[in-house]
């Protein structure tokens, strides 16, 4: 190269002429090899744009971070899980098509599955990380908790300290603080708090001044912790406040109820906005102490009575103002009868407890024309009462009614008596429900039992479902719903059953409709079983 | 009895591969050098220029041009093709000094061989290999274009790049305050002139100017550049080799990869170091950094799809591969075309294989590399024990040493290089631009991950 010329021009005057443009201005001080002052401009620029490219000096005097405490005695997962775990986190990304599970929920309890199989538990039970997750794939990890609430435990536990000192670098991640430091009680009072205590600064400014959506959040912090104190706040404003922001605030109720809040609610049966006297009835049948529940036993009392061992109905003959007032529906839904109608509403109402033992008050004989009135009532009241017992017990004889046809929400008050059923009982229920084959199971809500039932699945079960999906022609006449149960099942079964679900899709004569489906099982069970090997 | 319509010399030197042996071949237009030379075109040969010309050597130079199509033929040892006794001899044709005779026994032996292997090459059928995206302008050339072709081309180039630099001289005159003002139809005239002159590379340098109006500072460079690119055009003949080469590159020159095949391999365990991914011009373009185990040598693979398709990735971060690399003339790090591989790629072994250094010894290797080639914008960067630094809302990485360098804003926050490193030194793979470092892979827990 020739030689550059000695002294280069500063760089901010050869900006500032190129700027204007060598018409108006020339370069000071710059003696070219060419004549035409733009060409010379140029040429400077270039000369000058190589040498600063090629003279960047480094930054210096920036302060390091805090390092996060030494995790390497923690052995990090092999490779193959690693990539596994990147696959499993990409779920908002259209996966693999080759990836088994695609919808978000089966992905997602894959995770909370891989997850789970890194944490152990150490001798006083607390969780302990037991194999490390690649620094890299922990950002993404974080990112999912701030949409999944549920994972954040697990989040908190297979991310161990890296996963919590990355978090506090980046305040979107800060939830994992709270997940680290006290325990999740979903909706329990804190039991270690009792008595008035003062409102923080942030908790007052929050309910004075915030919008609705976080002065219901800090109402229910308080209330957690002191339910008297959040109780007086929200009276001290009910009156004052709109109609919808009364029906929200009154949700906050729900944790920590008790016989205390029911003036309130009482006030709230007569507001004039319906959505809140809907939520306060709802409040008040979980009082089985309040004058509420007393009028209702009043009112059930005369209509349902046990003379002689047997049970004689009459059901009430108006809807009158106090039982609007309390919550009664006056207007039957399409094809039921209003006095039908108003009994059922009057027993779900009323506590469960006035009927004496389940089994006992259940094996009476009734009067024949109210019997299915009778028994919906207690099924509805035994759902919203949460309550195992006359769930358990009316779980066979609502079932055989929803297998037989029934009214069309049957099925779904069926589902919610299984929602109130023990879990220990749910397995048992299942594997009795699978006996009906896949299309009698699907339509009495197998998928629903399935999904509340607790893991691992017992023996009975796993052969309960293998036999039903073995059954051809059940897998027929189950059709399109055989699909959700396969997905639940491939999801729930243990993974060391993937030979056998092999073996079951082998076994299917060709040309079966419903190969792909249970190929799907087969896939989904084999790939939890490579991706719980991968981490032993 | 010729029928034969007589070249223009301007014809015949625009088949001239480049300006040094046009200058050569004018030199040997004389009587002197050529000892014997004739037009056959008769019903045994097709048109035919054919000559003996006296060398260096003992033996005179056979020098024949069959006009057809054109094919050349010469004895002399120059690679260049067209040679400058090619080319002497048709400039003597073209201007009426050869008489018309019969070809002798040699010139028939070269069309007999010719059509010889034109029939095995039509029998063979071989497919024709892809992957070079070099050559734009429809089907990418396999192999070296024709010597006419290649004349011609440098003519067009020559002429683009002079009325470039008028282009660039006016842009200055105007000043860059009302440059900036205009829109892209400015750059995009100037760019299309540019790709007619089949100076491609040096046209999409023009398109993504129009993108860094709002920086006069990015502008001015630009600019300047390209300045540079047309002086180093000008004088190509007295640049080094590898400069020389670069200019062509940056200009838009195609390389065949048969002549890039042709050039002598590197074998090493290549280790790929980290991709990225790009869109130009509605092409994905995949850059992937290579670094030799042994020699040192850094790489880059370019990989081609339109815009919206996979790219295949058959170079896996964090692997090596024992093969034969050949490299692509010009461009600093130059682009490498595997030649053969010789094992499947393992994992690198570990990090010491890595090779990583400081961030001061990485930019003098960037400062270094500006001198083989000056228009390079992005630098494969090799970082030993580096930490991820928040100040504000710019990132740093910091070596042992205390020095830092910018991370690239626009590659996003590093949250997973954060992740790996959690405050403790690490070693990263980053690309360095104008921007900052782009992050692309570190060594996380026994391997080299991507980013």
């Amino acid at each position: 190269m020739t030689s550059l010329p000695a002294e280069l021009p500063v760089w901010s005057d050869v900006l500032a002429t190129a700027l204007v443009g060598t018409q108006r201005r020339t370069l000071p001080g710059w003696r070219s090899t060419v004549d035409d002052p733009a060409e010379a401009l140029l040429d400077a620029a270039a000369a000058l744009t190589l040498y600063r490219r090629a003279g960047v000096a480094p930054v210096t005097g920036l302060a390091l971070p805090e390092p996060a405490p030494d995790d390497s005695a923690v052995p990090s997962v092999p490779a193959s899980a690693a990539t596994r775990l990147a696959d499993l986190l990409a779920i908002d990304r259209a996966s693999r098509a080759d990836a088994p599970v695609r919808d978000l929920d089966g992905r997602l309890e894959l995770l909370a599955e891989w997850l789970n199989a890194v944490v152990g538990r150490d001798a006083a039970g607390q969780r302990v990380l037991t194999r490390r997750i690649p620094g890299e794939l922990l950002p993404s990890l974080l990112e999912i908790g701030r949409r999944h609430r549920a994972l954040r435990p697990l989040i908190a536990a297979a991310g161990g300290s890296r996963a919590a000192w990355l978090a506090d670098q980046r305040p979107e991640w800060g939830y994992l603080r709270a997940e680290t430091s006290t325990p999740v009680t979903a909706t329990d009072v804190d039991p270690g708090a009792d008595g008035p205590t003062t409102l923080t600064a942030a908790e007052r400014d929050a309910w004075e001044f915030g919008a609705i959506g976080r002065r219901v959040s800090a109402l229910t912090v308080i209330r957690r912790r002191d339910p008297a104190t959040a109780r007086a706040m929200i009276e001290a404003v009910w009156g004052a406040e709109t109609p919808d922001d009364r029906a929200a605030i009154l949700g906050a109720l729900a944790i920590g109820l008790s016989t205390a809040d029911e003036s309130l609610l009482d006030v709230a049966l007569d507001d004039r906005r319906k959505e809140v006297r809907i939520a306060a009835v709802e409040l008040l049948a979980h009082l089985p102490d309040s004058a509420y529940a007393r009028r209702m036993t009043e009112r059930t009392a005369a209509c349902v009575m046990v003379i002689d061992g047997r049970v004689l109905v009459d059901p009430p003959a108006e809807c009158d103002r106090g039982m609007r007032r309390d919550g009664i529906a006056a207007r039957p839904p399409a094809g039921l009868g209003e006095r039908a109608w108003w009994l059922e509403e009057l027993i779900t109402r009323t506590p469960l407890r006035v009927w004496g033992e389940p089994d006992t008050f259940l094996s009476l004989p009734v009067t024949e024309e109210w019997a299915p009135v009778l028994r919906r009532g207690l099924a509805r009241a035994a759902a919203a009462q949460r309550d195992a017992a006359w769930a358990s017990a009316l779980t066979g004889p609502l079932t055989e009614e929803v297998a037989a046809g029934g009214r069309p929400d049957d099925r779904l008050l069926l589902e919610a008596l299984y929602d109130a059923l023990p879990s220990a009982a749910l397995a048992a229920l299942a594997v009795d429900v699978l006996r009906r084959g896949l299309a009698g199971a699907a339509a009495v809500g197998v998928e629903h039992v399935l999904e509340l039932c607790p893991r691992p699945w017992p023996d009975a079960l796993v052969e309960a479902v293998f036999a039903a999906l073995g059954d051809r022609a059940g897998r027929r006449s189950a059709g399109w719903r055989l699909a959700g149960l396969c997905e639940l099942a491939a999801l729930r079964l243990p993974a060391s059953l993937a030979d056998r679900a092999a073996a079951l899709v082998t076994e299917m004569p060709s040309g079966d409709p419903m190969t792909a489906i249970v190929g799907r099982f087969a896939d989904t069970l084999r790939f939890r079983q490579a991706m719980l090997d991968e981490l032993t | 009895m010729s029928t034969l319509v007589r070249w223009t010399p301007e014809q015949v030197l625009a088949l001239a591969p480049d300006v040094s042996a046009q200058r050569a071949a004018r030199g040997l237009t004389g009587d002197k050098p050529w000892l014997e030379a004739a037009v056959s075109d008769g019903d045994e040969v097709p048109p035919t220029v054919w000559g003996l010309c006296q060398g260096s050597g003992r033996t005179p130079y056979q020098t024949a041009i069959d006009l057809t199509e054109p094919a050349y033929k010469c004895s002399c040892p120059s690679r260049k093709l067209p040679c400058k006794h090619v080319l002497a001899l048709l400039l003597r044709w073209a201007a009426g000094s050869v008489a018309a005779g019969p070809a002798p026994g040699w010139v028939h032996e070269w069309h007999i061989g010719r059509a010889e292997r034109a029939a095995r090459a039509a029998a063979r059928n071989t497919p024709e290999h892809g992957g070079s995206a070099d050559g734009v302008n429809g089907r990418a050339p396999t192999k070296a274009p024709s010597e006419k072709a290649q004349a011609r081309r440098a003519e067009r180039v020559g002429g683009g790049l002079e009325e470039l630099d008028r282009w660039l001289a006016d842009q200055a005159r105007a000043g860059l305050a009302s440059v900036a003002k205009s829109g892209y139809a400015h750059w995009d005239t100037m760019a299309a002139r540019l790709v007619d002159a089949q100076a491609l590379s040096a046209a999409n340098t023009l398109k993504r100017m129009a993108g860094v109006t709002g920086s006069p500072e990015r502008l001015l460079g630009e600019l300047a550049q390209l300045r540079l690119l047309v002086s180093g055009y000008r004088r190509i003949e007295d640049l080094p080799d590898d400069l020389a080469a670069s200019v062509r590159l940056r200009i838009g020159f195609p390389i065949g990869t048969e002549t890039v095949l042709a050039t002598p391999a590197t074998r090493d365990h290549w280790q790929v170091l980290g991709l990225s991914d790009e869109i130009e011009d509605q092409l994905a373009v995949r850059r992937t950094w290579l670094q030799g185990a042994t020699t040192g040598q850094l790489a880059i693979a370019l990989n081609f799809a339109v815009a919206g398709q996979l790219i295949a990735t058959e170079l896996l971060i964090g692997t090596q591969l024992d093969a034969e690399i050949c490299f692509y003339p010009g461009g600093q790090p130059p682009r490498a075309l595997i030649s053969q591989r010789l094992g499947p790629p393992e994992p690198i072994p570990s990090r010491e294989a890595l090779a990583a250094t400081s961030i001061a010894h990485n930019l003098r290797a960037h400062a270094a590399a500006l001198t083989a080639d000056p228009w390079l914008e992005r630098w494969p960067m090799v970082l030993d024990s580096v930490v991820p630094v928040q100040s504000g809302s710019v990132w740093h990485l910091v070596d042992a040493g205390g020095d830092g360098l910018p991370l690239d804003p626009a590659a996003g926050e590093p949250w997973r290089l954060v992740g790996v490193a959690a405050g403790h030194p690490v070693t990263v793979v980053g690309e360095w631009s104008a921007g900052g470092v782009r992050p692309l892979s570190a060594w996380s827990d026994g391997r080299l991950v991507r980013l």
